[in-house]
């Protein structure tokens, strides 16, 4: 969120599946073996393909110069691992033009005859259901709907909705085509990039967003990382009890976590900047710790907060430059260095980083007017 | 390559990671170029297999001959046998496994999956079944193999008689715990007392060399005693199941013990199809070549890969690797939970201004009293943090990343 609200816009959202029939998982599975019997091989191939776009796009500007990402994996029900990615541009790049979007996003069948390949990979991978009243079983539906909107109208040119959410460009030009023993148009495909789907061999859902509504929506899927469930809880004290009470998880997962592949990455950092009353910082101490001297310890040590109002009171360049911002603006411009004694903030040297302030609710009185 | 994705449509050549070709030059694992760590192609480091060089295990033995058809050959037999694995393991193992299985998402729609959710442990039974109850897990061990034979084939119908006496033959002349359980079955004959149990310790003083795998005698030591466990990681095993309390006629028996992940037969007692001598697995006192402690996951990720010197029957396994992975990393899990929970009088947290006045109020206690709540810390590290957030109450979100 506070990523979203420095950088105003979440341009790109992508999301990517693992794929258990690249040919690199078929070629060293063991004699007689299915995609399937190898979750390890899965996880190490789609942390490599990952890595290798997250490198295009962020290192060499497929979509533009980016200027910050956020990405978090996810497993699917069946444990196939997939990742959400979401890409923020540079100003002069951003997609506020529908030809901008047009560009970037397809929703639509590509030529058979010069862009073949491609559209082999779309009736692949991006084409979705049928679903709705053609077949009333299908997974997607909920209370007698697609979950996800589709058969989408035709659109002839790319406009938003009522609430916010873009209806891509989908011309009705007539092209269907028979898979399955079903005819699909341009209704039925879901959005994707034509560089991305081609680049993965796998499907790869591409959207981008406009409103504030839909950058939230986003978040929630960032957060939901692994399926939970919550029982009946025993004790409401115990966090570790509970968690294992809720937790699910399978073998595709296993394999990410055995290998210590991250979970999710961000750039730019985020600093957590903490609010507090005059001597109610918190300090961590050891039990058998002499309590004199966890208080010499405390009156020594700065928050970052106290630091703050330290560097506001120094003379000179440095100090001017304090001034100017705010408590929540200061990590883009100083760092704050713990392992120096006092502690105090730095001058920016090399990262760039963002702060967010921790929630205060109104409840708590003084530290909310602080 | 800059603005590519957005210019109108050119061919793209899918990506290649190439073969999983290149060998760590410490471990032998076979890594994909793109895995390594370092810049350079000419010497690639790796680090998933064996943090550049510092964990350093023996490899696994070659299985019997037998097995090695199983896991190999295209004949019927052996295709049934890989189908069918994880009926089999279940039908010749030690202990059994106490998970609940999501068993929705196999509805034949998709490959198999072995998902679950909540707590995973292993249970020991005793050596004799409960009167009145048919024999089952290490217990038939115990019994001649014909009988045991007729009980593996009464439970599990499906299964093919000829596989399943080779594996039972196979598994009594190989695998060391059969002949440890029923060397412990004979000395609990000789002490014919109910509460006299013989104990399986791990031996780490013998358990430490790194160019042979142990043998089962030296990681398993039997030691005769009454049920008096000085270490809880120790397996006990007893005659009978041991009597609770009695009332109204009614016996209630604890027949079952939890097998201590940090026990070096926790995965070979279950997983024997993977572990045909009973090679044992990850131990507490294994260490890294720099003399820290090897971590089980750390373990695990080394014998998770290929290596073209070793006939990995783990990587064999197909289902059976899908529960052995997630079994291990439901222990890792553990491991670290069991950890926070056991340490949590000594991670405190307090302002400085309720320290200052309990101080000031008391000025000779110790600081251990001197917390205001009690609050479960959770390791960003371990779990993540986002989903934790999620599953708490509002009132205890409160998180403390180290």
């Amino acid at each position: 969120m506070a990523i979203a609200r420095h950088f105003k816009k979440i341009d790109i959202f992508l999301t990517i599946t693992a794929n258990p029939n690249w040919p690199e998982i078929k070629r060293e599975l063991l004699p007689t073996q299915q995609p399937h019997d190898r979750p390890d091989l899965i996880a190490r191939i789609f942390k490599m393909k990952k890595d290798a776009l997250m490198h295009l796009i962020t290192q060499k500007g497929i979509f533009g110069p980016c200027v910050a990402h956020i990405d978090a994996n996810q497993f699917q029900k069946q444990g196939l691992p997939h990742a959400y990615i979401l890409i923020f541009l540079e100003q002069n790049y951003k997609l506020f033009t529908p030809a901008a979007v047009d560009d970037v996003i397809w929703a639509r069948w590509p030529d058979p005859v010069t862009q073949l390949h491609l559209f082999e990979i779309v009736k692949k991978y991006m084409l979705h259901g049928p679903c709705g009243k053609l077949n009333e079983h299908s997974s997607c539906m909920r209370n007698g709907k697609c979950r996800f909107g589709f058969p989408k109208a035709f659109q002839d040119c790319m406009t938003l909705s009522d609430d916010g959410y873009p209806l891509y460009f989908r011309p009705n030009d007539g092209r269907a085509y028979m898979v399955n023993g079903f005819l699909y148009d341009n209704r039925w495909i879901a959005p994707y990039n034509p560089f991305c789907c081609e680049f993965m061999d796998g499907h790869a859902n591409c959207e981008c967003t406009f409103s504030f509504w839909t950058t939230k929506y986003i978040n929630k899927y960032l957060k939901r990382t692994t399926e939970t469930a919550r029982l009946a809880i025993e004790d409401q004290n115990n966090e570790i009890k509970q968690y294992i009470q809720g937790r699910y998880f399978s073998d595709e997962e296993s394999a990410w976590r055995i290998y210590a592949f991250p979970m999710h990455s961000q750039h730019p950092s985020v600093a957590h900047l903490p609010i507090h009353l005059p001597g109610q910082q918190s300090i961590t101490f050891h039990p058998n710790e002499d309590p004199q001297n966890v208080l010499n310890r405390a009156s020594q040590a700065e928050s970052a907060l106290t630091a703050f109002f330290a560097a506001n009171k120094i003379q000179g360049p440095i100090g001017d430059l304090a001034r100017q911002h705010t408590y929540q603006e200061f990590p883009e411009h100083f760092t704050f260095k713990s392992d120096t004694s006092p502690k105090r903030w730095q001058l920016q040297q090399q990262q760039f980083q963002l702060g967010r302030m921790v929630y205060i609710p109104p409840t708590a009185g003084e530290r909310f007017y602080l | 390559m800059f603005c590519i994705a957005r210019n109108p449509y050119i061919l793209t050549q899918r990506h290649d990671c190439g073969r999983m070709n290149i060998a760590c030059r410490h471990c032998g694992a076979l890594h994909w170029m793109d895995e390594r760590v370092s810049s350079s192609k000419q010497s690639p480091e790796f680090s998933t297999c064996c943090l550049h060089g510092q964990v350093s295990l023996p490899l696994l033995p070659d299985p019997p001959h037998l097995l090695r058809e199983l896991y190999t050959s295209q004949s019927t037999q052996a295709r049934e046998f890989r189908n069918n694995i994880v009926l089999y393991n279940r039908a010749l193992t030690f202990t059994s496994l106490g998970v609940s299985q999501d068993h929705e998402i196999n509805d034949g729609s998709g490959p198999p999956t072995f998902r679950i959710h909540g707590k995973l442990k292993h249970w020991s039974g005793s050596l004799l079944p409960q009167e009145g109850h048919s024999p089952s897990y290490a217990q038939l061990y115990i019994y001649d193999p014909k009988s045991a034979m007729q009980y593996h084939m009464n439970h599990n119908t499906g299964l093919c008689h000829n596989t399943m006496q080779l594996l039972q033959q196979l598994l009594l002349d190989n695998n060391g715990y059969a002949s440890i359980y029923r060397h412990a079955f004979e000395i609990l004959n000789l002490f014919d007392s109910p509460d006299y149990s013989v104990r399986l310790c791990a031996a780490p003083n013998k358990y430490s060399g790194y160019n042979n795998l142990p043998t089962v005698d030296e990681v398993a030591v039997i030691v005769p005693g009454t049920s008096n466990p000085k270490d809880t990681r120790d397996i006990i095993l007893s005659r009978q199941p041991t009597l609770i309390n009695e009332c109204n006629d009614e016996k209630h028996y604890r027949n079952l013990q939890r097998i201590s992940d940090g026990h070096p037969a926790y995965a070979p007692l279950h997983y024997v199809l993977l572990f045909p001598y009973g090679e044992p697995g990850w131990h507490w006192d294994l260490k890294l070549t720099t003399g820290k402690r090897l971590t089980l996951r750390q373990y695990c990720a080394f014998r998770l890969h290929d290596r073209p010197n070793e006939f990995s029957t783990i990587l064999h396994g197909g289902q059976l690797l899908q529960h052995y992975m997630v079994d291990m990393f439901a222990a890792i899990d553990q491991n670290h939970l069991h950890w926070l929970s056991q340490n949590q009088s000594q991670l405190r947290l307090s302002h400085v201004q309720g320290m200052k006045m309990i101080t000031s109020l008391y000025p000779t206690l110790d600081s251990r009293f001197f917390y205001l709540h009690p609050i479960v810390v959770v390791l960003g590290t371990c779990i993540n943090g986002f989903k934790i957030l999620w599953l708490l109450p509002v009132i205890l979100r409160k998180l403390i990343f180290f």
